[in-house]
Formats: C-alpha cells, structure tokens, sequence
C-alpha cells in the first residue's frame, strides 16, 4: 500500500472513530438504548434456547423410557406414573421457554423500531455536515461509507458489551429460584451457539448495509447547505 | 461578480459550475474539459482538486475546531496528517486567524467563521473559488474585511467567482455580469 493511500485509509478510520466521539451525547442515547434491548434480549435467548433442549431431551429421554415398556408389563404404570409427575416440575421450564420468547419479540421489536428513528434522525440532523463534506469534494458514496462504519463500529461494540452482561446475568439468575438449576448445563453450549448466530447476523447485515449504500445517496445535495436569504 | 435579484438563478448557475449540480441543456468547459463527458466520481474529485467553496451560510462543521475545518479536503486526498496540520496552520495564519485554531465556530464571531471557511476554501490551492453570497450575513465593516480578504486572494491567482445582489461591492476592476430570470443580461 502506497503513502497516499495508507494516508486516505487512516483519515477513513480517524473519520470514524472522530464521527462518534463528535456525536457522543446522540450516540450515548442509542447506546443505552441498544445495551438495555440486547441484554434483555440475549439473556432471554439463552434461556428459552437452554430450556428448550433442556425440555426437549427430557421428553426424547421420557419417551425412550416408556418404549422399554408395552402397556402390558408391571412397571408401565408406575412409569407412567413417574413421567407425569417429573412433566409437572418440566411445565416450569416450558413455560421459561415461552416466556424467553415473548420477552425477545417485545423487546426486540421496540429496540429495532427506536434504532431504525434514531438513525434516522441523526442522518436528518447531518444533512447538512453531509452537504458540507460534498461541496469540498467527498463523494456521496464516501460519506455515506463513512456514517454507515460509524453506525456498525458503534453498535457491535455495544451489543459485544451486551452480550458479555448478559452472560453474567444469567449465571446471576441461574442463583436464584428463578430458573431451575437443571438449565444449567446447557447455557453454555446455548451461549456459544448465540454467539455465532449474532456474528453470522452482523456480517450478512454489514454485506446488506455495503451493497445498499448507493441506496442511502441523497439526489440533490445542493439542498442540504444552508438557507439563501 | 454575478448580480441579479433573488431568484433569478445566480445560485443554481455556481453549483452548475462547482459540479453541484446537472445543467439542464448547454455545455460547460472547464479548463479546457467539457464537463458533460465526466462521471459523477470525477466531477467529485474535480470539485475537489480545482474547486473551493464560500456560502452564506458559512457551512462550518460545528463539532470540530476550525483547523480540523480547514485541514478536512486535506485529509481526503490522502496528505499526511503532519504535512496536513501544517498547511492548515499556514492558511489560518493566511487570514490572520492562527489564534483561532483551537476554537469551534461556535466561539468565533460571524466574520471569523468566514473567514475559516475561505481558508478552507483556499487550502487545496484551488484554480477558481466559488462564493454564494459571502457577505450576506456579515455587517458593512465585517463585509469589507472579507472583500480585501478576498481579493487579495484573487491577486494571488485564484480566480473568483461570486454571487451577489449588494452593487456596492462592485469596484471599476470587477468583471461583472447581470443575470435576469436564469439568463445572462449584461457584461462587463
């Protein structure tokens, strides 16, 4: 890589890391806003996504119990018997699957819709920083590339932080009588799986938000400087 | 200088030459390149090697000092950040503002932006200045220090073109043309 462009490259990151250390009060608010959703929402991924296998391996176990039986042998009805109780205590754990599940619709759909405003209003409130930095030579497609590292630089570090609280949050809870201790062993491998999901997520979205940036462009940026009196 | 009424497109005509914007029919030549075979990528970069702004509205990014405003078409092109600061430092004491380099335009008084905003303009070396109305917004005695501010510029080499509808500007050396309803009606 020659000077030049080592030089254009560091300006690009500088751009970035400046835009939100610049913005930091606008983003402040987002971020509190995207930590709170993403914790909620991963802390309740984990736990619906443990009692579901919890639930489920539970029932693959009571039902390959009950297929050692025919209806006809001694030890059917106690089975029986043993299986309906234990669903009872597995009902709790079902319904934490549930209940996950409702937590991150609502909370996920309200953090998507307030992210999708806040966004908004930040680019209507850099309309016219927008128009300044193409009157002195940027292209659109520079500047919009610029906002849209700022936006993803941004937001991963927070819901990497997020991720990480919640984490914590539900080893914190697995301490109290709120979750049966039997989750326990599959938070682990439920956290795992979560945290590839969300990578794989936010490297299709970045190739989505990449592909779509001439998408963002503004027809006329004259419009966006000042007011003629 | 382009005089005219409000509305009569003095405006429009130097964003058509500032690569702002499309013209809708005609052709435009600039430095010996017709304009109408350019991408919208080398319009952008033409504007930025060969051209510089000065608006009414003064157009500072308010959130950062006005050397990080000046030094900012700098950075762009890929100049250092040592080479970049000093030639920003250069033109700030170009127009008597080196005292202002730490500043936010929200510290500076109207004049002062301004003239922040020309040494932007003027940082890159530009061949033509483009000012849309640059004393709009400034009182008589803010206006006349721009006025010698820039045509000191313009005795330096750069070529100025600007928009105005205050005849008072106007001295016997200026090349002056009158436009009416988006046509030209008088030169001199």
């Amino acid at each position: 890589m020659n000077s030049k462009k080592f030089n254009k490259v560091c300006f690009f990151l500088t751009n970035i890391l400046g835009g939100i250390f610049r913005h930091r009060q606008r983003y402040l608010f987002m971020g509190i806003l995207i930590f709170v959703v993403s914790v909620a929402v991963i802390s309740s991924l984990i736990i619906s996504l443990s009692a579901k296998e919890c639930y489920d391996e539970w029932e693959k176990n009571a039902s390959d119990k009950l297929n050692e039986y025919t209806v006809y042998d001694s030890g059917y009805e106690e089975m029986l018997i043993q299986i309906n109780t234990e669903k009872e205590d597995y009902k709790k754990i079902e319904s934490l699957y549930h209940s996950g599940n409702i937590i991150i619709l609502s909370f996920g759909s309200i953090g998507i819709v307030t992210l999708f405003f806040v966004v908004k209003m930040t680019i209507n409130e850099r309309i016219r920083e927008i128009g300044i930095l193409y009157s002195i030579g940027m292209s659109m497609k520079y500047i919009f590339m610029t906002l849209l590292w700022e936006f993803t630089v941004f937001i991963s570090c927070v819901i990497f932080t997020g991720f990480i609280t919640a984490i914590f949050s539900v080893k914190i809870l697995l301490r109290t009588d709120f979750i049966p201790d039997v989750i326990n062993k599959y938070t682990a491998s439920s956290a795992g799986v979560l945290a590839g999901v969300i990578a794989v997520t936010f490297v299709l979205i970045l190739v989505i938000l990449l592909m779509l940036q001439y998408k963002f462009a503004v027809t006329s940026p004259v419009r966006m400087i000042g007011d003629r009196k | 200088m382009i005089l005219g009424q409000s509305g009569c497109g003095k405006s429009t005509l130097l964003n058509i030459l500032g690569f702002m914007d499309h013209p809708t029919s005609g052709t435009y030549i600039f430095n010996g390149i017709d304009t109408a075979a350019l991408t919208d990528e080398q319009k952008t970069l033409f504007r930025g090697e060969t051209i510089g702004f000065v608006f009414q509205s003064l157009n500072l990014i308010a959130t950062m000092t006005a050397l990080e405003n000046i030094e900012l078409p700098l950075g762009y092109r890929g100049v250092s950040k040592s080479k970049r600061l000093d030639t920003a430092r250069q033109t700030l004491e170009r127009v008597g503002l080196s005292h202002r380099q730490d500043h936010y335009p929200s510290d500076m008084s109207g004049g002062e932006q301004q003239r922040v905003a020309i040494a932007r303009a003027i940082v890159s070396n530009p061949l033509l200045i483009l000012a849309d109305e640059p004393t709009g917004n400034l009182d008589r005695y803010t206006a006349e220090e721009i006025m010698r501010l820039l045509k000191s510029i313009n005795r330096a080499g750069t070529t100025i073109i600007m928009v105005t509808h205050d005849e008072s500007l106007i001295t016997e050396n200026t090349h002056t043309i009158r436009m009416q309803k988006g046509e030209t009606t008088q030169e001199k």
